[in-house]
């Protein structure tokens, strides 16, 4: 009789176990900074990196195949601690106003935490992909993104003058709105020695 | 017949040994398991947001899905900005007066070395021993996005949005006096944020 409580108990226990509800993830802060920073961002950018596994031995049966893919920020802003009271020039009597803006800097945000499975294939006698596999992947896709924005400048320039563009228009508006012409110039795009020339400007 | 197997179980072996040997000069010169694709750019999107903040945060994860736990530890990366285009300024009167808009709370994985490094997963529950123990990308994503929303839960309880809006009244400030050279006055409505219009 009490081997038979014995066994009913542990039965319940294994049903009472099996239908509790999982418990909410535990996060732990392991370290944090924060940074206080002035900068506006006027332009990003998501650049799609695409990684595959493929192991296909005579001795293995079946497929093992998969795809992810997964997209990276890069964003360009200008940094407002570089910008002084005098990088703006007023001219009271023309309502007009030069004005220097910090270079445009580029930078890569992050990336996205999830990966998207684009394909999988894998046989019934492979072994499945695991998290550590697919972390793996993803840190290789990164690198290689790296090396191609150090290699190939074109996405940085894309982001680069379409942040300058619009800076230029953001500021003219807002000086506008002020009631003030706004001859907008970066920093970077001034020659050495040279001055402001508003005619060869625009 | 003694003759001819003289020859003929050299013969073998060396088949064999050559044919052994051919596989492992193809096991070892087999191109790359992982392959990386060339990257697909998409469309800049043109923008004017103030940043004030910049985050970045070490967190370990202990999840459980679908019976399987999974503990890691990920970096990531964040910043608190605020829409510039969609801010109310009203310049009629002697003093600028503008409201600071919603803040734009981003946590992203960084993009550092080992951001997202798993330790251990294992299966729990009845039958643990013959269920596996490894998460499919779907139930790899459903811990990453309770990560994220978590993450960004807490930069709104430890107040880490509040001091960012509270910088951002400062610098917004600071940068509007020099464009309408007159007193500006930024109003925050809303100085704790509102975790509730993140996406």
């Amino acid at each position: 009789m009490t081997k038979l409580k014995a066994f009913s108990f542990l039965l319940i226990s294994i049903f009472l176990f099996a239908c509790s509800k999982e418990r909410e993830p535990d996060h732990t802060q392991l370290y944090e900074e924060i940074r206080h920073v002035n900068k506006m961002e006027f332009a990003s950018m998501a650049v799609t990196k695409t990684v595959k596994t493929e192991r296909s031995d005579w001795y293995k049966v079946g497929k093992r195949i998969a795809v992810y893919s997964f997209d990276t920020y890069l964003k360009a802003y200008i940094d407002l601690y570089q910008f002084e009271m005098e990088n703006m020039e007023f001219d009271e009597e023309n309502k007009t106003v030069k004005v220097t803006l910090p270079p445009i800097k580029v930078e890569i945000a992050g990336r996205d935490m999830e990966m998207k499975k684009e394909y999988e294939n894998v046989g019934m006698f492979r072994t499945e992909i695991d998290s550590k596999e697919r972390a793996k992947m993803k840190e290789k896709a990164s690198a290689d993104l790296k090396k191609e924005l150090e290699g190939n400048p074109e996405y940085k320039q894309r982001l680069e003058d379409s942040a300058r563009k619009k800076a230029r228009s953001y500021f003219e508006n807002l000086f506008k709105n002020a009631g003030y012409t706004a001859y907008i110039r970066f920093s970077d795009e001034i020659p050495a020695g040279g001055d402001f020339n508003i005619k060869n400007y625009d | 017949m003694i003759k001819a197997l003289k020859y003929i179980i050299p013969l073998v072996l060396f088949v064999a040994i050559a044919f052994f040997g051919w596989q492992l000069y193809k096991y070892f010169q087999r191109p790359e398991e992982i392959e990386v694709l060339p990257s697909r750019p998409g469309d800049v999107k043109e923008m004017a947001r103030l940043c004030s903040m910049e985050i970045y945060n070490e967190v370990s994860v202990l999840d459980t899905v679908n019976s399987k736990v999974m503990f890691a530890v990920q970096k990531q990366s964040g910043s608190i900005t605020f829409d510039m285009e969609n801010m109310q300024i009203d310049d009629s009167g002697d003093t600028v007066k503008i409201v600071l808009p919603r803040e734009i709370v981003e946590v992203y994985e960084s993009d550092e070395k080992n951001a997202w490094e798993v330790i251990d997963t294992k299966a729990i529950g009845p039958m643990a021993f013959i269920r596996s123990n490894k998460f499919t990308t779907e139930e790899e994503n459903r811990v990453k996005s309770k990560l994220k929303a978590n993450s960004i839960k807490r930069l709104y309880a430890n107040g880490t949005v509040r001091q960012a809006r509270k910088d951002a009244v400062n610098n917004l400030s600071r940068l509007m006096e020099g464009v309408y050279r007159k007193p500006v006055i930024v109003t925050d409505h809303t100085p704790n944020g509102n975790p509730n219009l993140q996406k």
